[in-house]
């Protein structure tokens, strides 16, 4: 294009140099060298595209119409994906080059070096143009994996945790990170166990510098802090999904974290040395160690989720995410219980998600959290039943409450305190909370004195206000709600409370109800229910004489 | 086994044989059997006892001879069975009734012997009575000849002259008796006097001869008898005349309780004597109440007097009961009339036209003259009298007409309709009657117009008038006056003349009155919304709700398919139709008020596609709520009505249910922004107050919606919030209206969106407070309708804090003055929940399950109870069984008594083969023994055998 402009069917210098270098490498060095010179200036006019220079060979025009420009900085994207393709390329070749790599000799080790310094600049470069606020989002992603696939040119033992640790935090703090850049990542660099442990490590600190502030975000941008958070969120998300895999896969076709591919070439073959010399443990790279990543897994879990930032949905969905698939992969689960314990006081489903993850630590990991209960009765208020994630809410509620071992005078304030909800709740909320106190007492037959009428009426000796289960007299009470809700406007609830006449403490005559019955339901689904129903009969009020006026 | 079988026959044959040897042996010597037998002692257990018929208990067990009974059967088997099988081959039989026949033991000289004694004697018999007249004819061949008939001898008669002259009933042969029958011919004075006399007494004279002849032996000789249809048709004469008889005894019966009933009806019309009679009633029953004594030294006539004027009384009240009619009569009765009333109408629209089809040959005077002149040169004389007949029905009808409204409104009772139109009818009838009975009968046709008329015919007639002609002039004269007046009058609405009606009469009329005579009486169902919208436009409420009225008439639903699915689509247009009317400002509440009874009958025709329609309707309230916005204008009002058709008490309502449920998400979830918000929210408690109230069910969104309500007061502050009563300016405080006009409920049905005063109003004080004041006033409606439910108090107490921080708030603020009511509303509340709390009863046996009842068995002893007797309750199975048992043991007799009738046939069977082959054997061997008796003589040398051969 830039030919064409210059009216000549002359090649532009870069592309041949391009063509030369991609045809024979080791011969054509040099161009290797004019090309990074060129990248960089490339990154430099882009990054400064306010004041655009005109090109030596001319690719830019004078010309300053946006139109033109537009042309223009196609035009330069393209220049720049070409000439890291065939840099990468080249760097790559070298690498694979034995002759070079083997070679002592002088002039091959000055070549190295002046290789090593290339790639360097190169590098540098790559950085400059992704982190530029100038450079066009595509032409920064395509950057961003030029700098991750720059991490195999670097010789050496050490990993080079450097560049990744820039890409993450760049990723983080930047507001680039898209879906598909997210896939890109997860499905072609953190499927390497090296930068998985790497990344691991780096947004622990990561999330341990957004703690403190050192990290690069302006201090009083709470959104950009959010913001933040949320990306390193998604990317923990990643990670945690493949060192998941790495960790525990057992399904065959899944290979063991030691057999684990790498990215940076030195490592693996280093590896390949171990095995074939002393073959001890230390030979093994801790990238490959399963109790170092799952070290570094719970590290960097810690800390994200000590982060006293954390927005909501942001902290639900990790909430979420411990009981099933952090918690088994840490090293000392038992280091949550204090984050945990935090979150239990937050009002909602935040609450009760971390009561699951308590729950899931005093049943297999040893904790001892004696209010467990107390928290959950609290919990139930008449709000969660309109919530929009009540089906989860309920669902782990009944999870709690499935165990038999409750004492009876806990469970019949939960009764209670469900029978309480029920008259307060819209319908499906009623029928949920009938299906709770029912199997509440078919699990616990000696609540079913809360069905039989003792006492003489009067003053319900259950406080409701009470924050102590155990405290709030509930035993003592009747379910005169229940009696209540026979005269509840929604038919369903008013057949529903027949189910309770019956003989509660003979268990074998009868089985709990399914919670899913009602549990997804909300109005809109019962007003459409009814309002489709097939018509039967319709009853027309009888006209009456005195009647008085409609409005 | 043949010979076996033989034998056994042969003694079988001895047995039962009637050969006289065989009985007569049986005679003389009885078997051991007969006489011989064992008595029990002791009644054995499981044997059944024969009884004797009721004898002595000694007597209980009786010998039964077995073989005599046997022998019994065998002999009536010979009888019966015998006889027929003898008999088997032939065809019929011959009776020998000859005197001494059959008797076997006479020989034939002693039968011949017998038989002539016989002969003498009835030969000497027949003579008794014969008079010896010296002829010795002892068989006496005149035997008649000293009877006479008709003064002639009876010889002088030849046989058909003698039954073709007298005619005597049959008995005549006792006749012979009584005197008659030897009057001789001398014992008379004159021939003539004789004759006299015996045509007299011909009847017994004749019996006295018919008698001899009955005795005689040629019967058929001169026997006058009456044939068999002479006797019928004589009794069918006399049949007939007893039945004229009775039927002219029945007439002059009915004529006479005609007449009776004439007068009586005559007196009962008359109202001071039914007034009299009722209070001779009630003074009876005082008296009756006071002084039983007196009354019972009443005579009986008054006694009696009594009792028939109350039977009076009472036969009066129930005249004119008519049949309930159906629905579907009902319906095509109310069409057809406003289909009739139609025709009048456009007839009377097009006035002149019909004057001139009016027959002119029926018009008298002057103005007959005009008419047939006219019509001569006009020649349109065609179907007047068709129509004038027409007209004079709808002129009865249209009397009628006027209940035509309170009829068929559903509530209405019939009875009313029905007896309405009877009076009517029989107004009309006097109508026709005559002139005299037309003026008293002025409450219908009003008695000034009448009278006016009358005059103007008066000045205008010539020459004798008939009452039948002037009737007709009169209406003739209505016609005159311009179309609609002239309707007006003649459906009988004129202004002054509803005064003299009832008052519910009145009411009607004056409905009718208002509307214009342009809405026809008959109107098509409107099938799109132009077209009904087009109808309904322009006309004032009380139109409308006629027009609606007529369509619903005219159209009825019970009456064929079409209808109804006309209906059903005018449903839908007539719901658009009222939510339009909602939408407008000012609402014309007065109209939707007459629109809604229509609609409710309607909706009662049609219920299930007025589900239908209400569940679109309800739907897209849904989408509504679905975007988070308050319900609409028309919505509310639209809620209003449905809550107002259907019926509250089905607890699974197609309209309802979701309809609540839809109020109540309402309640809960959207958002309260701002007043109007707050008032519609309001208005949607109201509406499911009035639901909760009715169907005695409880909606918790509606108390929580209050409470949240209410939790949001703040007086005294300037904050945004919806509740937040600003701090009042003192200034203008004089100027704004007093706090009774505002009313919330009406505000949000009298808003309109785009308005931007009345946003202002919305956000007013005044508007504030009077929404809390609202709020209070349905918190406590509810817990009124919520008492009986035992968690009321739980429900409550939130509200009840709610209520009482809001009036602490608003009455330590500016505007403690306006809002005096609310503390004392906030205390009974709290002190209505507390009573509440304390009275609450125990839970019971609510939740028990009842156990089942395990069914009882009482034991029932019979005091002397007999093993066999059947004690079954049920009598008719008992009867079932007994009959079934006796069918089996006649069963089973039937089958025995077959089997011994073959078993007696094959004995007789066997006995005649025996005694053929006996006889054969005989027969052979007498030939035998011929044979060789010949055969011995021959060897004997012909000498039979007589010589002795001596060969020694």
């Amino acid at each position: 294009m830039g030919a064409s402009d210059k009216g000549s069917a002359i090649e532009p210098r870069w592309e041949a140099a391009k063509r030369a270098l991609l045809q024979d490498p080791l011969k054509n060095a040099n161009e290797c060298a004019y090309l990074v010179s060129h990248l960089s200036s490339l990154v430099d006019e882009i990054s400064t595209r306010t004041k655009p220079r005109p090109d030596d060979d001319g690719a830019n025009k004078a010309s300053k119409s946006s139109d033109v420009d537009l042309e223009d900085e196609k035009d330069a994207r393209k220049r720049v994906v070409h000439i890291v393709h065939a840099v990468q390329k080249y760097f790559e070749h070298l690498q694979t080059e034995e002759s070079i790599r083997s070679s002592e000799s002088a002039a091959s080790r000055k070549f190295r070096e002046w290789t090593k310094e290339q790639i360097k600049s190169y590098q540098s470069c790559l950085r400059r143009c992704c982190a530029s606020r100038a450079t066009p989002a595509g032409l920064r992603a395509e950057t961003i994996f030029a700098v991750l696939d720059s991490i195999k040119l670097e010789a050496g033992k050490r990993f080079n945790a450097e560049s990744l640790d820039f890409v993450l935090r760049l990723v983080c703090c930047g507001d680039q990170l898209s879906g598909l850049l997210l896939e890109i990542l997860t499905e072609e660099y953190f499927v390497f166990a090296d930068v998985a442990y790497y990344g691991l490590k780096s947004l622990a600190r990561l999330s341990e510098d957004v703690k403190s502030g050192k990290a690069e975000i302006p201090e009083n941008d709470q959104s950009a802090r959010e913001n933040a958070v949320c990306n390193a969120f998604d990317l923990l998300c990643a990670l945690t999904k493949t060192v998941g895999g790495f960790l525990n896969g057992g399904e065959a076709s899944e290979m063991p974290l030691a057999e684990r591919p790498c990215l940076s070439r030195r490592v693996a073959e280093a590896e390949e040395a171990g095995v074939g010399g002393a073959g001890a443990n230390a030979a093994t790279p801790i990238f490959l160690q399963e109790k170092a990543m799952r070290g570094r897994f719970t590290q960097a879990w810690l800390s994200f989720l000590r982060l006293d930032c954390l927005p909501g949905n942001v902290l639900r969905k990790s909430l979420t995410m411990l009981p099933d698939r952090v918690i088994p992969l840490m090293t000392t689960p038992i280091l949550l219980s204090d984050i945990l314990t935090n979150a239990v006081g937050h009002k909602g489903l935040v609450g009760i998600l971390a009561l699951h993850g308590l729950f899931v630590l005093v049943v297999s990991h040893d904790l001892e959290y004696p209010n467990f209960y107390r928290q959950l009765y609290n919990m139930l208020t008449a709000g969660t039943l309109l919530t929009k994630y009540r089906a989860r809410f309920y669902r782990l509620v009944d999870t709690f409450l499935s165990t038999p071992l409750i004492p009876a005078y806990v469970v019949a304030a939960f009764v209670k305190r469900f029978a309480r909800l029920a008259l307060q709740a819209p319908p499906h909320g009623a029928l949920l909370c009938m299906t709770f106190i029912f199997n509440l007492i078919r699990r616990h037959p000696s609540c079913s004195i809360l069905l039989e009428g003792r006492g003489s009426g009067g003053t319900d000796p259950y406080d409701s206000l009470e924050a102590d289960p155990a405290q709030a007299r509930a035993l003592d009470s009747s379910l005169w709600e229940l009696e209540t809700l026979r005269s509840h406007y929604h038919h369903e609830v008013q057949r529903f409370v027949q189910v309770f006449k019956r003989d509660m403490t003979r268990r074998n005559k009868y089985t709990e109800i399914d919670l899913e019955k009602f549990v997804e339901r909300s109005y809109d689904e019962t007003f459409v229910q009814e309002n489709t129903k097939r018509l039967k009969l319709c009853g027309v009020r009888l006209p009456q004489k005195d009647r008085k006026t409609l409005f | 086994m043949a010979k076996k079988r033989q034998g056994q026959a042969k003694r079988l044959g001895r047995l039962y044989g009637n050969s006289g040897a065989g009985s007569s042996r049986k005679h003389t010597k009885p078997s051991p059997f007969e006489y011989k037998s064992a008595t029990p002692r002791f009644d054995v257990l499981g044997k059944t006892k024969r009884k004797s018929g009721g004898g002595a208990r000694g007597k209980a067990t009786t010998r039964v001879n077995v073989l005599a009974k046997r022998d019994e059967g065998v002999k009536r088997r010979e009888k019966s069975l015998l006889v027929e099988y003898n008999r088997r081959h032939t065809a019929n039989t011959f009776v020998d009734r000859r005197f001494g026949e059959d008797d076997e033991t006479l020989n034939e000289e002693d039968r011949a012997i017998l038989r002539f004694q016989r002969e003498r004697v009835r030969q000497a018999k027949r003579n008794r009575y014969a008079l010896d007249d010296g002829e010795d004819d002892e068989y006496g061949g005149r035997a008649g000849g000293g009877l006479t008939h008709g003064g002639r001898d009876l010889d002088d008669f030849d046989d058909s002259e003698l039954r073709g002259e007298l005619d005597s009933d049959g008995d005549g042969g006792a006749g012979g008796d009584d005197g008659f029958g030897f009057v001789q011919k001398g014992s008379y004075k004159t021939d003539k006097e004789f004759e006299s006399m015996m045509t007299e007494f011909q009847f017994g004279n004749d019996g006295g001869g018919d008698g001899e002849g009955g005795s005689d032996d040629e019967e058929g000789q001169g026997k006058p008898r009456k044939t068999k249809k002479e006797v019928m048709q004589e009794l069918i004469a006399k049949s007939k005349y007893y039945k004229g008889l009775r039927a002219k005894e029945k007439d002059e019966d009915e004529t006479l309780r005609n007449q009776l009933d004439d007068t009586f009806k005559e007196i009962m019309r008359d109202e001071e004597t039914v007034a009299k009679m009722a209070r001779l009633r009630r003074q009876r029953k005082l008296e009756g109440g006071v002084g039983h004594g007196r009354q019972d030294r009443k005579t009986e006539i008054e006694a009696g007097y009594d009792k028939i004027t109350e039977d009076l009384v009472f036969e009066f009240r129930q005249s004119g009961a008519q049949a309930q009619p159906t629905r579907e009569e009902m319906a095509r009765r109310a069409k057809q009339r406003l289909e009739e009333m139609e025709k009048e109408r456009l007839q009377i629209v097009e006035g002149k036209e019909e004057l001139e089809d009016e027959d002119p040959d029926k018009v008298g005077g002057f103005r007959g003259r005009r008419l047939r002149a006219r019509a001569a040169e006009e020649e349109g004389v065609t179907g007047g009298t068709f129509k004038e007949k027409l007209r004079r029905k709808n002129a009865s009808l249209e009397q009628t007409g006027d209940d035509l409204g309170d009829d068929f409104d559903l509530s209405d009772d019939e009875d009313a309709g029905g007896d309405s139109e009877q009076s009517g009818s029989s107004y009309y009838s006097e109508d026709s009657d005559g002139e005299g009975t037309e003026e008293s009968s002025g409450a219908d046709e009003g008695g000034e117009l009448s009278e006016g008329l009358e005059e103007e015919e008066e000045a205008e007639e010539e020459g004798a008038a008939e009452a039948d002609e002037r009737e007709k002039k009169r209406r003739r004269r209505d016609l005159n006056v311009t179309g609609e007046e002239a309707f007006l009058r003649r459906a009988g609405i004129q202004p002054g003349e509803g005064k003299q009606r009832g008052g519910e009469e009145a009411e009607e009329l004056a409905t009718t009155a208002q509307l214009d005579s342009s809405v026809p009486f008959v109107i098509e169902t409107p099938t799109t919304y132009a077209d009904f919208s087009e109808l309904m436009t322009g006309r004032d409420p009380a139109q409308q709700a006629e027009i609606l009225r007529r369509i619903r008439i005219s159209n009825p639903v019970s009456l064929g398919q079409q209808n109804r699915k006309r209906a059903q689509a005018f449903y839908g247009i007539l719901l658009q139709f009222f939510s339009n009317r909602c939408r407008e400002t000012p609402l014309p509440r007065e109209a939707l008020d007459l629109i809604v009874p229509e609609v409710h009958t309607l909706t009662a025709e049609v219920p299930l596609y007025a589900a239908t329609v209400a569940r679109a309707r309800l739907d897209q309230m849904h989408r509504r709520l679905l975007r988070g916005e308050w319900p609409t204008k028309q919505m509310l009002g639209t809620l209003e009505l449905f809550a107002e058709l259907f019926d509250p008490l089905q607890p699974r309502h197609p309209v309802l249910t979701p309809m609540t449920l839809l109020i109540s998400k309402w309640l809960l979830f959207t958002p309260v922004r701002s007043g109007l918000d707050l008032a519609k929210g309001l208005y949607l408690v109201k509406i499911a107050k009035k639901y909760t109230c009715q169907s005695g069910t409880v909606v918790p969104e509606s108390l929580r919606f209050l409470t949240s309500v209410l939790g949001g007061v703040r007086a005294d502050s300037s904050d945004g919030g919806v509740l937040c009563v600003q701090p009042r300016a003192k200034k203008r405080a004089k100027k704004r209206p007093a706090k009774g006009d505002v009313s919330v409920t009406k505000m949000v049905m009298e808003c309109d969106a785009a308005d931007a005063v009345q946003a202002e109003a919305f956000d007013s004080a005044e508007f504030k407070l009077a929404s809390i004041e609202l709020a209070f006033e349905l918190a406590e409606g509810l817990l009124g309708a919520h008492r009986k439910v035992p968690s009321a108090p739980e429900l409550f107490q939130p509200l009840g804090s709610a209520m009482a921080a809001a009036a602490e708030g608003v009455s330590t603020s500016s505007w403690a003055k306006e809002a005096g009511s609310l503390s004392p509303a906030a205390q009974r509340m709290e002190a209505a929940i507390l009573d509440l709390t304390l009275s609450r009863r125990s839970l019971g046996a609510t939740f028990k399950e009842q156990a089942k009842q395990v069914k009882q068995y009482n034991p029932r002893f019979e005091e002397d109870y007999v093993a066999g007797k059947d004690y079954d309750v049920d009598r008719d199975r008992s009867d079932r069984k007994r009959l079934r048992r006796d069918l089996k043991r006649e069963k089973r007799g039937a089958m025995r008594e077959l089997r011994k009738d073959n078993k007696f046939l094959a004995t007789v069977k066997n006995r005649e083969r025996d005694q053929t082959k006996e006889d054969l054997q005989k027969k052979y061997n007498k030939q035998f023994h011929f044979l060789e008796q010949q055969q011995s003589d021959m060897r004997s040398g012909g000498q039979k055998g007589m010589i002795k051969l001596r060969r020694k």
